[in-house]
């Protein structure tokens, strides 16, 4: 049995669900594989974890593995298990406001992490920054619609609104994709010497890894039970279920769910270029370097276990 | 380890245990909101008997809105047991507690120690009080802490039945630390009596007990005082098991004020509610684990 570490950057939650489904079903241990779940904690980079001999994988936001390969890490992303961010905003149905262009001469609630989403989707469209009003906010984000302290705030879409909404709110809900802010997330990452020692065991872990996405697609009521009994007691199995729901989107992307992972090389150019740009990595590097199709691309995605 | 494996459960301290952020140490301030429940557990008579229900109603009506204010006044979050009939008479303070951000738990329905009950009443209770308490409350209960600290094998594995996350009534360490259970896997998080107020003020009128009105709130506040700066220096977990009706007394809530501005003053301590701490532990555990709770 070979043991590997899954960094995550979050609890082992729905965001997880195909590893969760995998591993419950005993995919990965079927095929000699311990794999572990390591939660993500706070104030930690999930990238760091690569920095450790072993076998590890990790899951991140591709500007952390950007940031990461720019300062000399030698680590490569092998697939993505989002194809977008799950970042947005949203505002009450009431005001009108469906899109960020409608956020112009409004007031519109971040948190330190959103920034990047929104200049970015803002620069796409041409709105100057004094255009709208950014300011960091708290998280009372009902209150803080209700109170009209903000337009607009900052959301997980698939998390944040279907709270809301269970309380009453109607709420308008922008996914920040929908406006071309286009970042891979939960990327699996690995070190350079991982990916050329054990290329047939990485293909291995992908292939029962995507396997374990689509499955967890079609019996998102089971994986979302084992979530709750298995790891996350303290979440619920149904409101689970619900946002694995509204997660689908983010997972299969423009590619579908038999291309589950598969990453543009041409994206990951445009956003090294704009990290460049916004002064978040001093070294401009090659998407080439940093990034590889190759285990996506043979495995036949088609194929289930 | 002291509780013998033979009795069914299994105790396990989390080796390298740490607090987020780097603090040093964990104070989660805990109520038990008994309200007249304490009375009507402890004599079934006491149905009708005006004076011993009025003493325990003053901690809801009275004395929990300040509380709540100093609460909030100050930034320390809180976690409120309720018993699950005073929820039900008062579902508007459960839910204003909620919306100022503290954490609710259960502590029974009508405050019953569990060793005055078959397993099965036990059982049916803990079912009962539970969705009652997630009714009013709106969200899922996570927590519990023992009335009168009755806790056996049966309580725990129940409380994991329920799928709350955590019991706060057991004792053996600083640091919180997991309990398994032929159930699954649940976070004690560890209590004293030393930061309980009823030996300190507790008087019950009928049937009578406690002699505490011969106390001070200052002699109270040097104790919790030093249990607080005792934490600072060996590290862990303090929790208080306070009353409303008894540390809500207005003379008592004024030390009580004064006792969390000094507290206040130490960044290296984590203000958090139980909810937050057991989750914390299960993240522990999850690292130690590769995921899974086992």
């Amino acid at each position: 049995m070979i043991s590997i570490d899954f960094q995550l950057d979050w609890k082992p939650n729905f965001q997880f669900a195909g590893l969760i489904y995998a591993q419950q079903r005993g995919w990965y241990s079927k095929a000699g594989i311990n794999l572990r779940l390591i939660p993500w904690q706070g104030m930690t980079n999930p990238v760091d974890a690569l920095r450790k001999n072993g076998n590890v994988i990790a899951s991140a936001e591709e500007h952390l593995i950007i940031q990461g390969r720019s300062a000399g890490m030698p680590i490569r992303a092998i697939g993505a298990m989002l194809q977008y961010s799950p970042i947005g905003w949203m505002a009450l149905e009431e005001s009108g406001i469906q899109s960020l262009e409608d956020l112009k001469g409004k007031r519109l609630g971040i948190h330190g992490d959103g920034r990047m989403a929104v200049e970015d989707v803002m620069d796409h469209f041409s709105i100057q920054k004094d255009e709208i009003e950014i300011v960091e906010i708290g998280y009372e984000y009902g209150e803080i619609l209700k109170s009209g302290e903000c337009d607009a705030v900052q959301c997980l879409v698939m998390a944040e609104p279907l709270e809301l909404k269970a309380e009453g709110f109607r709420l308008s809900v922008m996914p920040a994709y929908r406006w071309g802010y286009e970042s891979y997330c939960q990327v699996m990452a690995v070190s350079e010497q991982f990916l050329k020692a054990e290329p047939a065991l990485l293909e291995e872990i992908l292939t029962i890894t995507f396997n374990g996405w689509r499955s967890a697609l079609e019996e998102i009521e089971t994986v979302s039970s084992w979530i709750v009994e298995k790891y996350l007691p303290e979440t619920d199995a149904a409101l689970e279920a619900e946002m694995l729901k509204a997660f689908i989107p983010f997972i299969e992307g423009k590619v579908g769910r038999a291309r589950i992972g598969w990453m543009e090389t041409d994206r990951w150019e445009r956003s090294i270029q704009r990290m460049v740009k916004n002064g978040m990595i001093r070294r401009p590097i090659q998407a080439g370097e940093i990034m590889t199709n190759r285990f996506v691309e043979s495995i036949d995605q088609g194929a289930e276990r | 380890m002291s509780i013998p494996k033979a009795l069914g459960i299994e105790i396990n301290s989390l080796e390298h245990f740490s607090w987020p952020d780097g603090k040093k140490s964990a104070l989660a301030f805990g109520w038990h909101v008994d309200g007249e429940a304490g009375a009507l557990a402890g004599e079934p008579g006491n149905v009708d008997h005006f004076t011993a229900r009025s003493e325990g109603s003053y901690g809801v009506s009275t004395a929990l809105p300040r509380i709540l204010e100093m609460h909030d006044r100050l930034g320390v979050p809180g976690t409120f047991f309720f018993p699950a009939y005073i929820a039900e008479m008062n579902p508007q303070i459960v839910r204003t507690l909620i919306e100022h951000g503290h954490d609710i738990g259960l502590h029974g329905y009508l405050h019953e120690n569990v060793f005055t009950l078959s397993e099965e009443e036990e059982r049916e209770i803990f079912k009962k009080s539970y969705r009652i308490l997630c009714d009013v409350a709106g969200q899922k209960i996570l927590g519990w802490s023992a009335p009168t600290w009755g806790v056996r094998k049966s309580t725990l594995e129940a409380i994991v039945e329920l799928g709350m996350i955590y019991d706060c009534s057991l004792m053996e360490y600083d640091d919180p630390y997991l309990i398994k259970t032929s159930r699954g896997t649940l976070v004690e998080l560890p209590i004293s009596p030393v930061l309980d107020d009823w030996p300190i003020f507790g008087m019950s009128i009928s049937p009578s007990g406690g002699n505490g009105v011969n106390t001070t709130a200052e002699a109270a506040c040097q104790i919790w005082k030093e249990e607080f700066d005792g934490m600072r220096r060996f590290g862990g977990f303090y929790t208080t098991t306070f009353h409303p009706n008894l540390t809500g007394r207005r003379g008592r809530l004024n030390r009580l004020y004064e006792l969390l501005e000094y507290m206040k003053n130490f960044d290296d301590v984590w203000f958090t509610t139980c909810k937050d701490a057991a989750s914390h532990v299960l993240d522990l555990a999850r690292v130690v684990s590769g995921g899974a709770i086992e």
